[in-house]
């Protein structure tokens, strides 16, 4: 019955505290406090339901009490504080997140790819060359590469096929940069030109087929592939580059 | 206590909040925004020479070198900008028209950039192109190909080269359309076809080469042929159906008796769409009309003398030899006469066209109106005329003897 009493004050006082989260926290505070008095009633030799009695009632009006408390546990700041805190973890563990992905992104992006290791027949097969009957004249290593601010091409391999189609395998090598902005390949197909030691210059038709073990594709077609020499020109709009291709 | 947590906590979020906005992309100004864009692009340091916002884009225009590019970017959350990767392809300043001034250059630019953020969809330019042909000429369309878009602040012009099957021909042509935004939707203002190039399945049909046109017509009707039965035939074709011409030689011929007229000209075919082969006479036309004197005739002349008595002279056997053509070539007619005209009057033997006397001549005024003069006297002169006959393919030699202009019918008797 005591028992029931100081259960029966504590819930009347924290029902009027309108913040759920606080209750907790307040309910083992006033048992505490009813706690301290009861034991100080049971020193002077009174009985222990009596003791409790008078520890609850010493503590006031449970009414007054629940309303007082529920002043200072103010529900808009303490829903405020929880869905804060909330936030904060939550952003913090996407910003840490994001961080490792951008910056293994970043990384992944700036490091050289192993030279393609695929025989020059898988490479026709994956450009769906092989299918039109068309094989490999030569293939060759490159190796080369062209500084561009602060990115650089790198040109890895170059093939001539039977029916005078070109194609170049290189990589877009960014620099390490993991907030920077993801603005897409440099378009280096629609600015360079290629053309045989002899011949006139011609732009590429390809260069937006998906890459190959991480290298992007240029692709043209060539009149008269007897030529093992081939003269690379890049037009930006300061600056002309070039490089020489050399198939043997 | 809760109070600074709190705080603490929003600072905190607003911070992360800024930083992961950062890392995502948006950026707090759009300048610095398309700054960076172009130096991530290698394009850099570059110049932002034009910005003007509509709605919540910003049409941003940066210089780097003599090159400007746009880039459209989006404002969002109210005060952070972001790119979506688009651009309006870079244009270079020093190739541009010279007569317009940078700042008129850079605005055509943006006028044409400000359609970036909805930019026109080939199937749309392709559903056009159909339109524009009227779907009825179209069996199947071959290739299609968007060849320009041309952005300007009333709308985009495009041009796209099509190439379909029409039946009887495979028409290739360039497909000219202006649309403009309505309602957040590209329409069709207006859709003009033309087209470049035919490739025709089968030559024109002969029956509508071979009609009668008006200009062949008008060209026989400037002479007896068109008064009687012609026949028509082909007598060479040149045809290049790869391209939707042909080209035809064409006879016509005509016949009464020693008179003969023959009409050679070209008919140019060519196949327009969508109206099918179309004719056009060419200039290249000649006309040769031939009648042949040869024969002998006893011929009596009659006239009146200066008292009214009737006076007759009598010629016999009166030899003509050779022919008389006419040729009109380009609208210019020629005689040739190989006409020589033997016969004795008044005891006098008269061979015409005579080699020392002048007056002794032939008068053509067409193949078959002749006039032989003898002498220097009004009266001196035979004239002969092959007349047709009121039936088909007839006709004869009549003579007339002139006197002081006024004529008077003789007789006249082929010999032979």
């Amino acid at each position: 019955m005591s028992a029931n009493s100081k259960e029966l004050y504590v819930a009347n006082v924290i029902k009027h505290v309108k913040f759920p989260f606080d209750r907790k926290e307040i309910a083992k505070e006033l048992n505490s406090h009813i706690e301290e008095l009861e034991s100080y009633y049971l020193e002077t030799n009174i009985g222990h339901d009596e003791a409790q009695k008078l520890a609850v009632d010493e503590m006031g009006d449970s009414i007054e009490i629940g309303n007082a408390l529920n002043n200072v546990h103010k529900p808009i700041l303490g829903w405020l504080w929880i869905a804060s805190k909330y936030l904060f973890i939550a952003f913090t563990c996407f910003s840490i997140f994001l961080t490792c992905f951008r910056t293994y992104s970043s990384w992944q992006g700036s490091m050289e790819k192993k030279e393609p290791t695929m025989d020059g027949r898988t490479i026709l097969q994956r450009v769906g060359f092989e299918e039109l009957g068309i094989s490999i004249v030569f293939d060759k290593t490159l190796n080369q590469s062209l500084k561009l601010g602060r990115n650089s091409i790198l040109f890895e391999r170059i093939l001539l096929n039977n029916d005078g189609t070109l194609i170049i395998l290189y990589q877009d090598l960014r620099k390490f940069n993991p907030f920077g902005l993801n603005t897409g390949d440099y378009p280096l197909g629609q600015l360079s030109t290629i053309a045989a030691a002899s011949g006139p210059e011609i732009e590429f038709e390809k260069s937006d087929i998906n890459s190959i073990d991480g290298y992007k594709l240029l692709i043209t077609r060539y009149v008269g592939n007897e030529e093992k020499i081939f003269h690379f020109t890049l037009y930006d709009s300061l600056n002309t580059y070039h490089l020489t291709f050399k198939g043997e | 206590m809760r109070l600074k947590k709190t705080i603490g906590y929003i600072v905190s979020i607003c911070l992360l909040g800024l930083f992961i906005a950062y890392v995502s992309g948006y950026r707090l100004s759009s300048d610095g925004l398309v700054q960076e864009l172009n130096r991530d692009m290698k394009y850099s340091p570059s110049t932002i020479v034009y910005n003007k916002s509509i709605d919540n884009t910003a049409i941003v225009i940066s210089k780097y070198g003599t090159w400007i590019v746009c880039r459209p970017v989006q404002k969002t959350f109210g005060f952070l900008w972001r790119s979506n990767g688009e651009y309006l392809e870079p244009i270079n300043l020093e190739k541009q028209d010279p007569s317009l001034s940078e700042e008129e250059i850079i605005k055509n630019y943006a006028n044409q950039c400000v359609w970036l953020k909805t930019p026109i969809q080939d199937v749309v330019i392709r559903k056009a192109a159909l339109k524009s042909i009227s779907i009825g000429y179209v069996i199947s369309m071959t290739s299609f190909k968007v060849d320009s878009k041309y952005y300007v602040l009333s709308g985009v012009q495009t041009k796209a080269t099509i190439e379909f099957d029409a039946g009887d021909a495979t028409i290739t042509g360039v497909v000219t359309t202006w649309f403009k935004m309505v309602a957040r939707q590209w329409v069709i203002e207006t859709t003009k076809f033309t087209a470049t190039n035919v490739i025709a399945k089968n030559e024109p049909l002969l029956n509508n080469v071979m009609a009668d046109y008006d200009g062949a017509h008008s060209i026989y009707m400037k002479f007896e042929l068109a008064y009687f039965p012609k026949n028509t035939s082909i007598v060479s074709k040149q045809l290049d159906l790869d391209h939707g011409k042909a080209t035809y030689t064409i006879i016509k011929t005509a016949g009464v008796g020693p008179w003969n007229a023959e009409l050679t000209y070209i008919v140019d075919a060519e196949y327009v769409f969508p109206n099918g082969w179309q004719y056009k006479l060419s200039t290249n036309t000649q006309y040769v009309e031939t009648m042949d004197w040869s024969g002998t005739w006893n011929i009596t002349l009659v006239n009146r003398d200066a008292s009214g008595v009737q006076v007759k002279a009598k010629i016999n056997n009166m030899m003509i030899t050779g022919n008389i053509s006419q040729k009109m070539v380009a609208g210019n007619p020629t005689f040739v006469s190989s006409l020589k005209a033997t016969f004795l009057l008044n005891g006098k033997t008269y061979i015409i066209p005579g080699i020392a006397d002048p007056n002794e001549r032939v008068i053509m005024s067409s193949v078959r109106r002749i006039i032989f003069r003898f002498g220097t006297s009004d009266n001196d002169q035979i004239g002969m005329e092959y007349q047709f006959g009121i039936r088909a393919g007839t006709g004869e030699v009549v003579a007339n003897y002139y006197s002081s202009g006024l004529g008077f019918s003789g007789e006249l008797v082929k010999v032979k």
